[in-house]
């Protein structure tokens, strides 16, 4: 028998606490007067003490009590099978490399329990002077170089699960010039190591397989908002069902004191459920949870949820045929509080008051313009600019530049998209190549990212992350571009300006940095397991918080901003990979069995000798 | 009857007034019963016989049937009373408000004074191994203050010996009377029969009052104690829980030795409690009183 937290098992001394507690009673006896001990005396010589034999079984009963109880604390285990690992193990000392595989996956079947056990064993049977680098797939190194006795088991048996991604493919990267054996203990997920098909390295790599063919899960896969109507908000979420059979799963939604649970009728693979919630408040923000047994890991999922005031929005424009087909869109979309102005008034209004700006076909940005965009930009602006001439005159210099029309070459149409970009989610590639562009503004890249690309190369959609400015290198007129009247047209205006709109990212996953504007030096930052006070830092005028702490999932509070970081969903499917082994790669397949945790049986010792107590000190 | 329980005559201090709260209110809660009042009573008459006293001749007879008839009364003589009371250690046991010994006293002191009032004369014994106080019978006042005086004053203490005790007592005993024995009897029981039938071998009548806490045969206690006993001081580690049934057994045979065997020689024996009324004691007393007559 062995156990999951053996560091416990230091608490089992206690299980003497009884024994002292009766000795001691034992010796300080009450004393009491009696008148006459004489029949006592020979009762006492006569008589099988029943009740001494009580108290001695009730002494050991407090034993086992506090030993089953400290052992279920251990959670002990069976081990059904030797580890076939230690067979492969070199005899001689080596330099070895052991990745362990920690992310939230290996807790399916105490898989997690076995690779630590399987870990420590392969430690303890290395020659003793081998060198050894441990590793966990959440990219932190545990150890390095050391020898075998320098690695307490302690040090392996406190290590715990990650959310984090896997970051294997990083770290054999790292060690591609390693000149020893690398040992990988991993339940080895096909989504998480398809890599490993192709994989070739200078050394060795042996897999240590825990994983399972079979397996049993639901999670849940991705969330959406739907629409705000009325004080309510409908939302959507994909369940996944990874086995081959219909399940009935409850779900649960908790926002605050609300509280709903469904029965959802879940078959095999993924689906759609769509829900409403009451709207109470500005922002809200709650969990979703399945009850689902088999692994729980992937069965949370955190969201927030800020409502959006009608966004300002200003065109400035110098020719009116320029805003047309923006007039009309925007007719179309009435969430928006739109003001057209001639750019030549824009010197008597505060750009401030508007969330974003279209400034559409400008023959010039000058010194005024150019100070009003800046200012405007620093503190927090949004700026869509929509080119149709060659700006000779151009404040924003450094950032780009123009470089000519293109525009006597036939028409061209848009060749690539920056497909990971969410201004791009949910789009299919085909639909931008229906436009046709007969005038393109030749622009300069610059440090500019590029999210759309013609044909000839130049670029259509441009973004300056930092400035929140994205640029537009054809007008949206029948001269320049057909795009307006094709289906395209609409959602991508609506993106971007959705895009820009959103004022911070409000939901991460675990591992992701959260990046937010905060006007403070310092920041509050309450996590689910634990709290932060976090400095800001100023970069091109703005004090920025870059949080990279996000270990866990649950709900972050940052300032006054509220953050929901859920799992990689992707490490709820434990469909196995399946590989041949080959010149680098030597597979080893692991049946431990775990599986017997015998946790519970000891609990209900537990409560199976407290119960007999009972009953033995009311009789 | 409030007054003949034993919580509230331990409330009064004087042991006088107790005796005597007891015994009047005894009395007065007596309505037909077997108390048939002093020795001067008139009994009969009979015929004048050469020899007697002419005093006795009925002159008020003779005048309506010229006859001489001599009134003849209950016999005049006082009845001799010893009261004897075990000083040994173990009657300082209690459980509650009241030792044994304070119960065999304040009854002690009740039948000094009961006996007083019926003008009858009162002996007091004390005793326990090692020494006893004797006080020979006689009637009067300053005789039951005395009694009374040293019924309060003494303290229970040492071995109990009531064979030894008894045997000299007895011997002490000149004129046959009535023994009334206050006692625990912690002792061998051989040896408790012997004395008594050293008593009763003298034509003396015995009343037997064993007197014990109700504490001592439902040894009621709930954990594992070191008892000390109270005469020899002696000390035992044991738990009462795990005699206690047989205990009891051994007890209840033992008082129906004590009743058999006394029956078989004439003694009437009571087990009487500390927490019992005082007139249980007074009837048993009556019941032998009338056997007396």
């Amino acid at each position: 028998m062995k156990f999951l937290s053996p560091s416990f098992l230091y608490l089992l001394p206690l299980a003497i606490i009884p024994l002292i507690i009766h000795f001691l009673s034992r010796f300080r006896l009450k004393k009491v007067d009696f008148s006459s001990i004489f029949f006592l005396i020979d009762l006492k010589k006569e008589k099988f003490n029943f009740y001494r034999l009580r108290d001695i079984f009730l002494l050991i009963l407090r034993t086992f009590f506090i030993i089953f109880l400290i052992l279920s604390i251990g959670r002990p285990i069976f081990l059904s099978e030797k580890i076939s690992i230690l067979k492969f193990l070199p005899q001689k000392a080596k330099s070895i490399i052991l990745i362990l595989d920690d992310s939230y996956s290996m807790e399916y079947d105490n898989n997690f329990e076995k690779a630590k056990m399987i870990l420590k064993t392969i430690i303890k049977h290395l020659n003793r002077n081998s060198e050894i680098t441990l590793f966990l797939t959440s990219k932190r190194k545990i150890v390095e170089k050391k020898k075998p006795v320098d690695i307490p088991d302690t040090l392996i048996e406190n290590l715990k699960i990650s959310y984090k991604k896997a970051y294997v493919q990083e770290i054999l990267e790292d060690i591609k010039n390693f000149n020893g054996e690398v040992y990988f203990i991993t339940d080895l997920q096909e989504k998480t190591y398809f890599f490993l098909k192709s994989f070739k390295s200078n050394f060795l790599i042996n897999i240590i397989d825990l994983g399972k063919e079979e397996f049993e899960n639901v999670g849940i896969v991705d969330f959406y908002w739907l629409a705000e109507r009325k004080g309510e908000l409908e939302f959507e979420i994909e369940l996944v069902n990874y086995t081959s059979q219909e399940k009935e799963i409850p779900v649960n939604i908790q926002v605050d004191d609300f509280k709903i649970r469904n029965f959802l009728i879940l078959p095999p693979g993924k689906k759609k459920f769509q829900f409403t919630i009451p709207k109470r408040g500005e922002r809200i923000f709650g969990k979703i949870y399945l009850e689902e047994e088999n692994f729980k890991k992937d069965n949370f999922y955190y969201f927030v949820y800020q409502t959006k005031n009608r966004m300002p929005i200003l065109f400035l424009y110098e020719n009116e045929a320029d805003i047309f087909y923006f007039k009309k869109l925007f007719t179309l979309i009435k969430d928006y509080q739109i003001t057209y102005l001639p750019l030549k008034e824009s010197k008597r209004i505060s750009f401030s008051s508007y969330y974003l700006i279209f400034l559409i076909n400008p023959s010039q940005i000058d010194q005024f313009l150019g100070w009003q965009l800046e200012n405007y930009l620093k503190s927090g602006g949004k700026l869509i600019l929509i080119l149709g001439k060659d700006l000779k005159e151009n404040k924003f210099q450094k950032i780009f530049a123009t470089n000519g029309i293109w525009e006597d070459k036939g028409f061209v149409t848009i060749e690539e998209i920056a497909e990971e970009h969410p201004v791009f989610f949910g789009f299919k590639k085909e639909i931008f190549k229906e436009p046709k562009f007969y005038k393109i503004v030749n622009l300069q890249e610059k440090n500019l990212k590029v999210l759309m690309r013609f044909e000839n190369k130049l670029p259509f959609l441009l973004e300056d992350t930092l400035n929140n400015l994205m640029i537009f290198t054809s007008n949206f007129t029948s001269d320049f571009t057909d795009m307006p009247i094709k289906a395209v047209f609409l959602p991508l205006i609506f993106r971007t300006v959705e895009y820009l709109g959103i004022k911070e990212k409000n939901n991460f996953l675990v591992g992701e940095t959260i990046s937010l504007s905060i006007n403070l030096p310092k920041v509050k930052v309450v996590t689910p397991f634990g709290e932060f006070l976090e400095e800001t830092f100023l970069k091109k005028g703005k004090r920025i918080l870059k949080f990279c702490r996000t270990e866990e999932p649950g709900i972050y509070q940052i300032g006054e901003k509220i953050i929901a970081v859920n799992v990689w969903s992707e490490e709820g499917n434990l469909k196995k990979l399946t590989l041949k082994e080959g010149e680098n790669l030597k597979i080893i397949k692991e049946n431990l069995k775990l599986t017997s945790e015998i946790t519970p049986l000891f609990i209900f010792l537990t409560f199976l000798t407290f119960i007999i107590e009972i009953v033995l000190l009311i009789f | 009857m409030r007054h003949l329980l034993p919580e509230v005559i331990c409330k009064i201090k004087r042991l006088d007034l107790r005796a005597k709260l007891v015994v009047e209110g005894f009395l007065s809660g007596l309505h037909k019963s077997s108390y048939k009042g002093q020795a001067i009573e008139f009994a009969d008459y009979r015929p004048y016989l050469p020899g007697d006293e002419l005093k006795r001749i009925d002159w008020k007879i003779f005048a309506k049937t010229d006859k001489f008839w001599v009134r003849e009364y209950e016999e005049e003589t006082n009845l001799r009373a010893y009261l004897f009371l075990d000083t040994s250690g173990s009657m300082k046991y209690k459980s509650k408000e009241m030792s044994k010994f304070e119960y065999a006293s304040f009854l002690a002191a009740a039948f000094a004074y009961l006996l007083f009032k019926q003008h009858d004369s009162v002996g007091l014994a004390l005793f326990n191994k090692n020494n006893y106080q004797y006080l020979p019978p006689q009637f009067s006042k300053s005789h039951l203050a005395k009694i009374l005086e040293i019924i309060e004053s003494v303290k229970p203490e040492g071995e109990t010996d009531i064979y030894k005790s008894l045997t000299d007592l007895g011997k002490k005993i000149k004129k046959r009377g009535l023994i009334i024995i206050f006692s625990d009897f912690f002792d061998k029981k051989e040896n408790i029969l012997k004395g008594l039938k050293n008593l009763r071998h003298k034509k003396n009548e015995v009343l037997v009052f064993h007197i014990l806490d109700p504490n001592e045969i439902n040894l009621n206690y709930e954990e594992p104690l070191t008892f000390k006993d109270l005469e020899t001081k002696r000390e035992i580690k044991l738990d009462p829980r795990s005699i206690k049934k047989e205990y009891q057994e051994t007890l209840k045979k033992l008082f129906l030795y004590y009743k058999q065997e006394c029956a078989a020689h004439y003694i009437d024996y009571n087990l009487i409690f500390t927490n019992m009324p005082f007139d249980y004691a007074f009837f048993s007393y009556l019941a032998k009183r009338a056997k007396i007559k």
